[in-house]
């Protein structure tokens, strides 16, 4: 077995048209969960040039002006309006209303009944991983990259660097020995640039970046880049044109940096869109929460979790996990720990995560925020939280 | 022009006579002519100049002769001596003829005919002095036609009328009745018909020749009574002129009548005005003009006071000029007339075009290319008979008679009148349905139609805000028809929530509209307004009293920085009550209180947001809300201190019209795509668009393309998302246009309904503009192909129908007349085949062309609509009109007819072998079989064995009714049957010819129920 290797993942930021369309599709969601949180929704946003394209399929109460979100999420982004234009755009929508079935219907919590009422409606085997590299128990190499991004975002929000366009991506290899994080190995920025007229020289990007960007991230960090480590910064030179002007964006093509930079298996279908009766949104939380109390509780140095459901099922039709053999116990006896302390039935999973309630309970904006945030590896998170692990740990 | 009128005036101007060698000038100067003073002196004053090279004045001719050094870069005569000769004589210089430099659009485009056309006055008018104008200064212009910027005096103006004759086009000469009347003759039927009566003459026949005359002679009546009156409806068509226009005389605005402007009147040109001469502009702002009748430009020109032009700029592009029978599309400006009548660009285009022709379709021009073609086959078919009668052994002259004969019971030389006559019956039996046609490709097109555009605002909407909800803290109220309901419940509004009571008083105060003076009289003031004060009158409120008690004082407006509306009213006690209405967060914002059910109280938290979620639900619902606020304090000022009082929202919507999402199911079963353009955002819009049920029965999903900004997306592209989108919001009128245009790319058969200014290229461009008669301005009427009088969406499911019965009508008489024509050359050729003796012989020949063609094919072209012509989707308009599977349906059907025919002379040939007897039963036969295929071409859809599924069609009735007693007078009058060489029938011979004669028909029909399931798989390629 081989334990010394490199491992890349990649992130993009708020700007970039795949992550844009996560976060209008999630914004959806949210607008229909702040008006009926029993709402079922799907919304998948399409982007080209100036066309945005925004089909949703969805069973609510609720009233929603589809493209005035969408601008509004472009609005808030911040590109340059002569790149991408909210208010200029062209939305195209087609929404299609479906009725209520009893698995939207509200439910009052403890009903058994009720929850296994609430059915999967979709085939999905969904992944959950967490491992030891991070505080947050997340594979380091995609936390690296994300955090890389979301400072890139912030540096160009708080005007740090004012050159920086809103769609950038990020890389970073870290060396494992002996399968763990040994140190930096490489970290790629490609940043686009938003003024074509005034672009600063090279030396000037890359000490804007070290300064603001990268020694930000990994100001404390337990593994720091090293004069080994290879920085790369635009390869191609630098890219004038950027965001969806430049290239084009749907929902879900971002789904490893959502999940674990590729570093653990995920589902591949895409988390961002989807109501919270989506089965393959739900389990992967689910799914996480399991395998990240796993670690909390000591159990094993990593661990995937992998939950499969079917349709017309309420809870999964099969639970498996691997710590990798680097369990303090077998994977079996962690499994039977597992099935005792969790419930991974679809209504289980939406009333112990209050899915449907947390787009009010965080004043209205919840799902919109995961993409550029992050769905795993923030710890305000419902499923996130390590509160099972001391009863795993028993 | 009219040069030979200008010696008989006194000339007020110089004319340029010759130019065209460089630097030689040959000018005629009024009163030159045997005068040696002026000679002498303009020679004195012209050598003078440095320019001059040679001077040289004719008192004999009147002609002054120069010739100077011209610039090298113009070739032009100096200005100099233009000055100097216009300073000494006090005329202007003028050149005698204009060179144009014309765009080819017009050539291409003919314009439309869209101009009034009138007589001219009996008097011979003046030539009009011909100018660059264009590139004169506008105070230059004014000189020259000594006007004014005040305008002519009345007087002034009578005079002019008077020198240059009236502001009207010459009448165009049109096709007199005589001439109409003799080109029926014209034709290769007649002249076919005359070869034949001079034959029958040469040999002898002289009944032959009579009878062939009086055929030739009928039809063409008959050709002609029906073409005169079809040509004098379509010739109606479009002619849409407004009756007057605005000028300034005497410094006052005024209207005149449009042949009473005259050259040197000062036109005021206002959004949606008819330009009514050509005139230079003397003042313009942000002016655009439609100059689609001259250039055939669809987008509209931007005018310029300021521009000069170049003596070779071209017409579309001579910016200061404006020109007759263009409209303004937007801005306003003045201009002086410089020419009027004939001597306009369009008056001289018409002169160009002479003659004006009655205009025709494609659809016409398919039927005469057809009709040309089937002449042409028959014509070879007859050489084919003549060929083989010849070779049997029959007589060369009487083979020669009965060959021209069929040829002209053949040749289909009814199709292009039957077509023309059932597009005019079409015209006048929309009209009394209040549809408007005024382009006659229109009416087929109608019957294409694949999608229509509908706007929202005035022709889906009645385009008045009524207030449907009203919500405060402690209730939510839906107001219908004028009532207040709680849940369903009807309520007092007041006894619900106190609050509703101050609401009522802030929207009467806060409110400019006027109420009416009598109880049904209307309110005056903005749609919004209207609503709001409406439903506090509803609620109980005396708008006159409440607002004399508290009379305004102060009133702040809707601005860019203040998105409501503050009144501020004096109460008794000193004390202001500061009313307030606008955008609900910003009202919001300003208030620290609220109120429920008449007591303040604090404001939390959760109450500003549970208001700003119904804001969000109310406006999402395609509602447009207000935040009603209101404080009463000693402070004039007071609501900048955000010490308000929130009262609730009110929510309003534009109400859709009766009958619409009926309409709407309509369009859809018709196999109609509705479409909903729209200046509301999307989720408005996607509300009224579900009401109407615009996603059509399956409940497709509603695509909605929102974008204000349409002209930034590739034409490509837009024409690659239209297709299956319902929906357009956000879009601006003049974006219009871009959505008709990208509909058309992906392949589409285009209504358009409009009647903005805005809306006209839109309307144009589409295949069928259609714009309502009260509401549309003169721009969007004059470019429309239909107007629907009534304001009435509804009509517009008439035009469809009666365009798809009138196409469906001339494929009946088409197939009609094919399939019987058809079957006469089919048994002629078995005739000639046989050899023996004709079967049918030329006289029969013409008078079953005389009696079964004519009458029946135009009651055919009256059939009404089938009952199933709106549950059929539109046609192809790229299938031809008559496909290949009908061409062997027409074979099939003949067939029959012929095998009828043919059986029961072979069954007479038995019984009483060749001669009269024999074809006396032929002839019966076939005529009677032609009458029944009338019946048969009623319907490709129902046959004779469901006669409740198909209307009645009494013209038809009548028609075979009045042929077939013709028919048996041929047989029963013994001079008309000696005529036609017929023998009297037994009962045998009738049994035999009925069953000739019906067997054929009930195959037919049978075949056509045999095919029903088949068909309607057909139907998607032949329709």
């Amino acid at each position: 077995m081989i334990t010394d290797f490199v491992f890349t993942s990649q992130s993009v930021t708020e700007g970039h048209p795949d992550r844009l369309c996560d976060s209008i599709s999630d914004a959806i969601v949210d607008a229909y969960l702040r008006q009926d949180p029993t709402s079922r929704i799907t919304a998948e946003c399409a982007l080209s040039k100036s066309v945005l394209f925004l089909a949703t399929r969805f069973a609510s109460e609720a009233i929603v002006d589809n493209s005035e979100i969408a601008r509004k999420v472009i609005k808030s982004v911040g590109y340059r309006s002569k790149d991408f234009n909210a208010s200029e755009c062209t939305v195209v929508t087609s929404q299609i209303e479906q009725s209520k079935t009893a698995r939207e219907m509200d439910f009052s919590g403890d009903d058994e009944a009720e929850i296994d009422q609430i059915t999967a409606s979709h085939q999905s085997t969904v992944f959950g991983f967490a491992c030891r590299h991070t505080p947050q128990l997340m594979p380091l190499p995609i936390s690296l990259a994300n955090q890389l991004a979301r400072q890139l975002s912030k540096a160009r929000r708080n005007a740090e660097i004012n050159y920086l366009s809103p769609d950038c991506t990020t890389q970073v290899g870290v060396e494992f020995v002996n399968d763990a994080p040994n140190r930096i190995n490489s970290i790629t920025l490609v940043i686009g640039c938003e003024d074509p007229d005034s672009l600063p020289g090279f030396g000037q990007i890359e000490e804007d970046l070290r300064h603001s960007v990268i020694n930000t991230v990994f100001k404390n960090a337990f593994i720091k880049p090293d004069n080994l480590t290879r920085i790369t910064i635009n390869p191609n030179g630098p890219y004038l044109r950027s965001g969806p002007s430049a290239h084009s964006g749907m929902t879900g093509r971002k789904t490893d940096s959502d999940t674990y930079g590729s570093f653990a298996r995920h589902c591949g279908s895409a988390l961002s869109g989807k109501g919270p009766s989506r089965i393959d949104r739900a389990g992967a939380y689910a799914a996480r929460y399991a395998a990240k109390n796993i670690v909390a509780a000591g159990l094993a140095e990593q661990c995937e979790v992998q939950l499969s459901y079917s349709i017309g099922y309420p809870g999964p039709v099969s639970v498996y996990l691997t710590t990798k053999d680097t369990g303090i116990i077998k994977d079996t006896e962690i499994r039977k720990k597992l099935l005792r302390h969790f419930d991974f039935r679809l209504g289980a999973i939406i009333r112990i995560f209050e899915l449907r309630e947390l787009t009010q309970k965080f004043n209205g904006v919840f799902y919109e925020k995961l993409p550029v945030n992050g769905h795993f590896g923030n710890d305000n998170l419902p499923w996130e939280k390590t509160d099972k692990a001391e009863l795993l740990a028993e | 022009m009219k040069t030979s009128t200008q010696d008989k005036k006194p000339q007020d101007y110089l004319l340029i006579v010759n130019d065209k060698v460089p630097g030689r000038t040959r000018i005629n100067v009024p009163g030159l002519y045997r005068n040696d003073r002026l000679r002498a002196n303009l020679e004195s004053k012209l050598t003078v100049l440095d320019e001059i090279r040679l001077v040289r004045a004719n008192t004999l001719t009147g002609n002054l002769l120069v010739e100077y050094i011209a610039p090298r870069h113009t070739r032009e005569m100096p200005v100099s001596i233009a000055q100097l000769l216009e300073a000494e004589l006090g005329f202007p210089i003028i050149r005698h003829t204009e060179t144009v430099d014309r765009p080819k659009k017009t050539d291409q485009k003919k314009p439309k005919n869209a101009l009034r056309l009138t007589r001219t006055t009996e008097k011979q008018a003046l030539a009009q002095p011909l100018q660059l104008w264009h590139t004169l200064t506008g105070v230059r212009v004014i000189n020259v036609l000594q006007g004014s910027e005040q305008g002519l005096t009345q007087e002034d103006a009578a005079q002019r009328l008077a020198k240059y004759g009236s502001n009207q086009l010459s009448e165009q000469i049109r096709r007199s009745s005589l001439q109409m009347f003799f080109e029926q003759f014209v034709s290769a039927p007649v002249a076919m018909l005359g070869v034949a009566a001079v034959i029958s003459l040469a040999t002898g026949g002289f009944v032959d020749t009579v009878v062939i005359v009086t055929v030739v002679m009928i039809n063409s009546t008959i050709g002609f009574v029906t073409e005169k009156s079809a040509e004098k409806t379509i010739n109606a068509l479009g002619q849409l002129t407004p009756e007057t226009t605005t000028v300034i005389r005497a410094g006052k605005k005024m209207e005149v009548s449009m042949p009473d402007v005259a050259l040197g009147d000062i036109l005021v040109l206002t959004p949606g005005s008819y330009v009514a001469t050509d005139a230079r502009l003397l003042e313009s702002h942000r002016l655009t003009v439609d100059e689609s009748p001259l250039t055939g430009e669809s987008l509209p020109v931007t005018k310029n006071h300021d521009f000069l032009g170049e003596e070779d700029t071209a017409l579309g592009d001579r910016l200061n000029m404006i020109y007759m029978g263009t409209t303004v599309t937007g801005g306003n400006g003045r201009a002086i007339a410089v020419a009027t009548g004939p001597n306009t660009e369009i008056g001289k285009i018409q002169d160009l075009v002479g003659v004006t022709k009655t205009p025709t379709t494609p659809m016409q021009i398919q039927i005469d290319e057809m009709g040309m073609q089937l002449a042409l086959l028959s014509s070879g078919i007859c050489a084919l008979v003549f060929m083989v009668g010849l070779l049997r052994g029959r007589p060369l002259l009487e083979m020669l008679m009965s060959s021209i004969s069929l040829a002209v019971a053949a040749v289909p030389e009814g199709l292009p009148t039957v077509a023309t006559t059932t597009l005019a019956l079409g015209i006048k039996t929309m009209k009394s349905r209040k549809v408007l046609i005024r382009q006659l490709p229109a009416v087929e097109n109608l019957g294409s139609v694949q999608i229509i555009c509908l706007d929202k605002t005035g022709t889906l909407t009645l385009n008045q805000m009524s207030v449907v909800a009203l919500q405060t803290l402690q209730v939510d109220l839906q107001v219908k028809e004028g009532g207040f309901y709680q849940e369903d419940t009807r309520v007092a509004p007041y006894q619900t929530d106190e609050t509703l009571r101050r609401m009522m008083e802030v929207l009467v105060l806060c409110n400019e509209s006027i109420p009416a003076e009598n109880v049904s009289g209307l309110l005056q003031g903005s749609p919004t307004e209207n609503a709001l004060l409406q439903i506090a009158i509803n609620a109980g409120e005396d708008v006159n009293s409440l607002r004399h008690q508290r009379p305004a004082l102060k009133m702040d407006y809707r601005a860019e920085d203040r998105p409501y509306m503050v009144s501020v009213h004096a109460l008794e006690d000193e004390q202001f009550f500061t009313a307030i209405k606008g955008s609900p967060p910003d009202v919001l914002a300003l208030c620290n209180r609220c109120s429920i059910n008449g007591y303040f109280d604090v404001f939390s938290e959760d109450q500003r947001q549970s208001i700003l979620t119904s804001n969000e639900r109310l406006g999402a619902d395609a509602l447009r809300v207000l935040g009603v606020a209101f404080c009463i304090s000693s402070d004039i000022n007071s609501y900048k201190q955000q010490e308000l009082i929130w009262l609730g929202l009110v929510g309003m919507e534009d109400v859709i019209r009766p009958g619409m999402a009926d309409l709407m199911s309509q369009f859809h079963d018709a196999g109609i795509e509705t479409v909903m353009i729209t200046g509301d955002q999307s989720s408005t819009a996607l509300s009224v668009g579900k009401r109407l049920g615009l996603n059509g029965d399956q409940g497709k999903p509603l695509e909605i393309i929102d974008s204000a900004h349409l002209d930034k997306l590739e034409p490509s592209v837009l024409a690659g998302l239209v297709g299956r989108t319902t929906i357009f919001s956000r879009v601006s009128p003049a974006h219009k246009l871009l959505i008709v245009e990208a509909l058309q790319r992906s392949g589409k058969v285009v209504a358009m309904t409009g009647d903005g200014i805005n809306d006209s290229p839109a309307l144009k461009a589409a295949n069928i503009g259609v714009t309502l008669g009260e509401k549309g301005t003169d721009a969007a009427r004059s470019v429309a192909d239909i107007i629907l009088e009534e304001d009435d969406l509804k009509t517009m499911v008439t035009a469809i129908r009666e365009g798809r019965a009138i196409y469906d009508n001339i494929r009946k008489s088409l197939h009609f007349l094919l399939s019987t024509n058809l079957s006469e050359i089919e048994v002629m050729l078995v005739s000639a085949a046989l050899g023996g003796a004709e079967i049918l012989n030329p006289r029969q020949l013409l008078w079953i062309n005389l009696i079964t063609d004519i009458f029946p094919a135009l009651a055919l072209a009256m059939d009404p609509p089938e009952f199933d012509v709106l549950k059929r989707p539109p046609r192809d308009p790229n299938t031809a009109i008559v496909s290949r599977s009908d061409y062997a349906k027409l074979i099939r059907e003949s067939g029959f007819i012929s095998t009828g025919v043919l059986g029961v002379y072979g069954y007479s040939l038995m019984r009483y072998g060749p001669g009269q007897n024999a074809s006396t039963n032929a002839f019966m036969s076939i005529t009677i079989s032609q009458f029944l295929h009338a019946y048969r071409s009623r319907s490709e859809h129902t046959s004779v064995f469901d006669l409740k599924n198909r209307p009645s069609n009494r013209y038809l009735d009548t028609a075979i009714g009045i042929s077939g007693l013709l028919q048996l007078m041929a047989v029963a009058v013994p001079s008309l049957r000696t005529l036609l060489r017929l023998s009297p029938l037994n009962a045998f011979d009738i049994l035999a010819i009925l069953a000739g004669s019906s067997l054929p028909f009930l195959a037919n029909e049978s075949f056509k129920g045999l095919n029903k399931n088949t068909f309607t798989q057909d139907n998607n390629h032949d329709h």
